[in-house]
């Protein structure tokens, strides 16, 4: 018997993999070349794909973040080893935002379908609109952040409280929600 | 209208922990790129925070049909209504294991503003049984799908699955008819249609019976005897004690089956049918007759069902009409439980007319696989041998029905066997 919810999930899962993938590889090359950190760069980009691949096959979405943050990590590798008179590697944030938000949302997506349900094909249509409007609103939001920061050029104490402030305040609500039980 | 439970999410934690991390790394490692990356999560998580209200949904099922046979297709309508819109809504409907969905029984709707949204579902009825349909597990989430709503609503919804009868060509014929009119040939003589003997004609005799060429060779009146039409009663026992399963399919079911389609069979010859469930729970149906009876005695077997009970019972606590003495008692068991088997001896011992058939427990037992397995195998069947040998010496016909054989050749053995047995009145 056809199973259409677990075609769309693997569909869906290879999609956010491949999406996850190339924005690793596309860092990867733009990282320093023949250097630890390039190497660390490759380990970390394979490290994430197959994890998410692996997380997705059994089911375990949890591992949906973990290859993003090994993403950005990568990202980060990029920008502490090119010179900060390159303006490529920042100017590519946005759409290396657009791409992991993407990526999470397709990702996300494959673990629900798992599940099973029936969906209606007006549904999956809709849920490929939506990633693809949201892709685009995390690009320009990504964009506005880096264009806000390089404008305002704030830079001090009391920004960096703040900032400090924000994080763990969202630290705190991700041990709250863990602490509370999540579901998949 | 029922509050769903609000859940947070493995995406929301995961989400939080991300914009978390960028946030911390931006700002320890000087990156104001990383946090331009945990931006867009960042909006996402206050926008799905802000927006989940906890919704309120009605939920109902209702079927195509409320009763079926074995093998039957019905369709199962889930409506959810939702005074607020809801982007995904996922329905599961809870079914019994003799009752499976096409494809899956899990369905996601959306429900628009002010709205409801109905799934079908096509369930296929495996087994029989009083089946309870539902109640539907909901989980409903934002459209952002960080936080979740779950609960159980719906209520339940009763399909009566009645087991499909095997077809029977012949049935078994009582040694002794009651006093109304049936299809059955009595063995006495008497008014009816069925020619018996002839003997010569007395003073009384009606003049229509008059063999006219019997009379002309031998040149004296004689006249025709008749065999008249009568019914009997026909009581169904049902051995409940022990069932010998595997998958879905089990001794019981193949009991069930048999008992419908005999009692179904007899009331269409007029017979008056009563049903005995010896078991753990002890179950009794008078002998009836009439369309009113079949659908009693579906209903009783309905609820027939194995319940573990380690109290001896025996034929005493069988209510004395539940047993007419011109009854013939058909025996439906697997010989499993002594006093099931205690049971059916009493019955050939207290003179009824019976018949067993013997529902093999065999073909549901694993196959041994070692040595000291496959000599308890064939212990085991040769103390089921035993038992028919002894069955059948105390004067009862005794034949074994294998899952998968039609019932038609077992009746036959029986009638066969019953046959022999008996010397026709003169």
């Amino acid at each position: 018997m056809a199973r259409p919810g677990l075609t769309l999930a693997a569909g869906a899962g290879v999609a956010s993999g491949g999406l996850l993938g190339a924005t690793a590889l596309a860092l990867v090359q733009r990282g320093p070349q023949t250097t630890p950190l390039h190497q660390l760069g490759w380990v970390l980009a394979a490290v994430a794909v197959l994890g998410l691949a692996a997380g997705l096959v059994l089911e375990r979405p949890q591992v949906v973040p973990v290859a993003l943050a090994l993403v950005a990590a990568d990202y980060a590798l990029v920008l502490l080893g090119a010179p900060r008179s390159v303006p490529g590697a920042t100017a590519a944030a946005p759409l290396v935002a657009g791409a992991l938000f993407a990526a999470a949302e397709l990702g996300w997506w494959s673990a629900e379908l798992r599940r099973g349900a029936r969906e209606a094909p007006a549904a999956v249509l809709r849920r490929l609109a939506q990633i693809g409007g949201l892709a685009v609103a995390s690009v320009l939001l990504a964009a506005g952040c880096i264009l806000a920061g390089g404008a305002v050029l704030l830079s001090g104490v009391i920004p960096t409280a703040v900032g400090v402030a924000a994080a763990s305040c969202v630290l705190g609500l991700a041990a709250w929600l863990a602490a509370r039980g999540a579901q998949a | 209208m029922t509050r769903l439970a609000h859940r947070s999410t493995a995406r929301l934690v995961g989400t939080a922990w991300l914009v978390a991390v960028l946030l911390l790394s931006g700002l320890a490692l000087g990156l104001p790129e990383l946090v331009a990356l945990a931006a867009p999560f960042a909006v996402a998580l206050a926008v799905g925070l802000a927006r989940s209200p906890t919704p309120l949904v009605a939920v109902s099922v209702t079927l195509s049909a409320d009763r079926a046979v074995e093998g039957d297709r019905v369709t199962a309508r889930v409506q959810v209504a939702s005074p607020r819109p809801l982007e995904r809504v996922e329905l599961t409907l809870h079914l019994p294991p003799a009752v499976t969905a096409a494809g899956s029984h899990r369905v996601a709707v959306r429900i628009g503003p002010g709205g409801s949204a109905t799934a079908q579902l096509e369930l296929t009825c495996r087994g029989w049984g009083a089946q309870r349909i539902g109640p539907v597990a909901v989980r409903a989430r934002d459209r952002l799908g960080l936080v979740e709503h779950g609960g159980w609503a719906g209520g339940r919804v009763w399909l009566r699955v009645y087991p499909r009868p095997p077809r029977l060509h012949a049935l078994l014929q009582p040694r002794r008819t009651l006093a109304h009119t049936g299809n059955q040939i009595a063995r006495q003589r008497g008014d009816g249609i069925e020619f018996s003997d002839l003997r010569a004609f007395v003073p009384g005799d009606r003049v229509r019976r008059i063999n006219w060429r019997v009379t002309a060779r031998r040149g004296s009146p004689y006249v025709n005897l008749h065999h008249p039409e009568r019914n009997t009663d026909v009581v169904l026992f049902l051995d409940s004690f022990r069932d010998a399963r595997r998958d879905r399919e089990g001794t019981l079911d193949l009991a069930v089956r048999a008992v419908f389609g005999l009692a179904a069979a007899h009331l269409g010859r007029r017979d008056r049918v009563g049903l005995i469930g010896f078991g753990g729970v002890l179950r009794w149906l008078t002998p009836g007759t009439g369309l009113t009876q079949l659908y009693r005695v579906v209903d009783a077997l309905l609820d027939t069902e194995v319940v573990l009970s380690y109290a001896w019972k025996d034929l005493d606590v069988l209510p004395r009409r539940m047993l007419p003495p011109r009854a013939m008692v058909v025996a439906l068991t697997p010989l499993l439980d002594p006093r099931a088997i205690r049971a059916v001896s009493d019955l050939a011992a207290r003179g009824h007319d019976l018949a067993i058939i013997e529902v093999d427990p065999t073909g549901f037992a694993p196959a041994p696989t070692d040595r000291v397995e496959r000599l308890a195998h064939r212990l085991w069947h040769l103390m089921r041998e035993a038992r028919r040998t002894e069955l059948g010496l105390a004067g009862v016909p005794i034949a074994t029905w294998a899952a998968g054989e039609p019932l038609d050749p077992v009746l036959a053995q029986l009638l066969g066997a019953r046959r022999r047995r008996w010397r026709v009145p003169a």
